[in-house]
């Protein structure tokens, strides 16, 4: 069930209603979400940016349900979220795969879960099989995490999580601790991968040049407690690498115009 | 532990193993130096006088129903002990409840002396192999859930939250990621259950046997026969070393990748 179109003729995914989180409870508690009010369309490719610490992966937490809100509520369509679901998959930063398991038992965990069974998903093999060659990682499939490098777990991390095609998938700096040409590679690849599966994504980061790449619209996360600071839709098309000259161009405006948001996001907390 | 270990040649592994028994070798020939040098079998036999102690043992067929009851009686207590036990940690690590329940039970009891025990096992179960069984039981558990307990507590959570977005039950969660993350300090805690087995086991049976390694010693005392006392505790000694390898063995191939981890 979703609900119905909102004003761009879409279908809302994910929907933040005066969403609150503190952690703690007293004088030491800290509020990191002050009031977040936020809709979530499916298909798109939301980036929630923002300075370290700013909550925006706490977040990304609140919409996976592996967080419960304080005040407020998320929803996907119309119904609470009160735990962690299947229909949201998530990609941590540091991959978290099993490190006893195989990179095909990985990738097939969630498949043999009761979850998924009762959903009655077929062709099981056939699903693992398809990942393991679009991400690379046929000659992988026997490793296990410990053989593999940065690049390669967070690819078999991404494989796990689309494995049970979830409705949307929400993405916590998943390229974070990689080094620069991995990144650049990997972040091609789930540009492709979004355009090529329509699947929702949200996306956290706090690179500028990241959210401008990936994004179809940014939401800038305030200092803590984190408050939505701007809104910004990326008029681009969705894969980037096509570096013609008006093209560049449109990149550096969403670039600059995202660094200022962050400034006055830095500015406003300090005030 | 190096990462050439699990890739080293034969000869690696026989310098290895050559170079683990410097020891025992050193302390073997000081053993010797020192009996001959005494020249007193009552108060220290010489390696020789030990061996032919052995091998009468073995001829008359003693050393075997020793040998067999006392490894069965450690065995039946370290199974016992370990198929209670883990799950008992499991559940603990996991469940509050459970922890509340059975927390401060095993703290309270924990620290009583098990040897102690043995006259009560002995007047509730009879002279046989339950009494001493139960000592076993009673000893080795502690180590196997204690250390269940902390590798549940040390599972990162990142791997819990994959699993249950995944879509998990806590069913699934507790088999398929808490207990393979786990594994490798139950490992340490069963390695741990097998030396307190023996070590109990071994009392037990100094106090009322009739047969059993730890029986033997006790009875040879009472003959002066200082060689058997010394064969008894040799016994004891390499089949308490061989479970122990053999358990180290199994935990590296079960947990290759906690120790490749580590490296």
């Amino acid at each position: 069930m979703t609900v119905p179109d909102n004003a761009r003729g879409t279908q809302v995914v994910l929907q933040c209603r005066g969403v609150s989180m503190r952690f703690g409870k007293g004088p030491r508690s800290t509020l990191a979400l002050e009031d977040v009010d936020l809709e979530v369309a499916r298909g798109e490719f939301l980036v929630l940016l923002g300075p370290s610490g700013c909550g925006k992966s706490t977040l990304l937490y609140l919409m996976a349900g592996l967080l419960l809100p304080t005040t407020g509520g998320v929803m996907m369509g119309g119904e609470i979220i009160r735990g962690p679901s299947p229909r949201r998959g998530v990609v941590f930063q540091d991959f978290a795969l099993f490190p006893w398991l195989t990179v095909a038992d990985n990738i097939r965990f969630g498949l043999h879960l009761s979850a998924q069974r009762r959903q009655g998903a077929s062709d099981g093999e056939q699903i693992v099989q398809e990942l393991v060659n679009t991400m690379g990682l046929t000659e992988f499939q026997r490793h296990k995490p410990h053989q593999l490098s940065g690049g390669m777990r967070q690819r078999v991390a991404i494989a796990r999580t689309l494995a049970p095609d979830p409705e949307v998938v929400l993405m916590d700096e998943p390229f974070g601790s990689l080094d620069a040409q991995t990144r650049a590679a990997l972040q091609r690849e789930v540009a492709a991968l979004a355009q090529r599966t329509g699947k929702t994504i949200v996306f956290v980061t706090h690179s500028i040049e990241e959210a401008a790449l990936l994004a179809s619209r940014v939401v800038v996360v305030s200092r803590r407690p984190g408050r939505i600071q701007r809104v910004l839709p990326v008029p681009m098309p969705r894969l980037r690498w096509n570096w013609k000259a008006d093209f560049a161009v449109e990149y550096l405006r969403v670039v600059s115009d995202l660094e200022a948001a962050l400034a006055e996001s830095t500015a406003g907390s300090e005030a | 532990m190096s990462a050439g270990d699990l890739r080293a040649t034969s000869w690696q592994w026989a310098g290895r193993a050559l170079a683990q028994s410097y020891s025992v070798v050193l302390v073997l020939l000081l053993w010797e130096v020192l009996a001959r040098a005494l020249d007193n079998t009552l108060f220290l036999p010489g390696v020789g006088a030990v061996m032919n102690a052995l091998g009468e043992l073995a001829r008359s067929g003693e050393l075997y129903t020793d040998l067999a009851s006392s490894t069965w009686r450690a065995l039946c207590g370290f199974f016992i002990a370990s198929a209670v036990g883990i799950p008992l940690g499991l559940v603990m690590g996991w469940f509050a409840r459970m922890d509340d329940f059975w927390g401060s039970l095993i703290s309270l009891s924990f620290p009583i002396p098990k040897i102690g025990l043995i006259p009560l096992f002995i007047l509730w179960l009879g002279i046989g192999d339950t009494s001493k069984i139960a000592v076993v039981v009673a000893g080795a558990i502690y180590p196997v859930i204690m250390n269940t307990y902390s590798g549940v507590k040390g599972t990162p959570r990142y791997l819990v939250w994959s699993a249950q977005t995944l879509g998990a039950s806590t069913l699934e969660l507790l088999h398929k990621v808490i207990f393979p993350h786990t594994l490798p300090f139950i490992f340490a805690g069963l390695r741990l259950a097998m030396g307190i087995a023996w070590i109990l086991l071994f009392a037990a049976e100094m106090v009322a046997a009739t047969s059993g390694l730890g029986f033997r010693i006790l009875y040879a005392q009472r003959l002066l026969d200082t060689p058997v006392v010394f064969a008894s505790l040799a016994m004891i000694a390499v089949l308490g070393f061989a479970f122990d390898r053999l358990l180290y063995y199994l935990s590296r191939y079960a947990c290759d990748w906690y120790f490749y981890r580590n490296v």
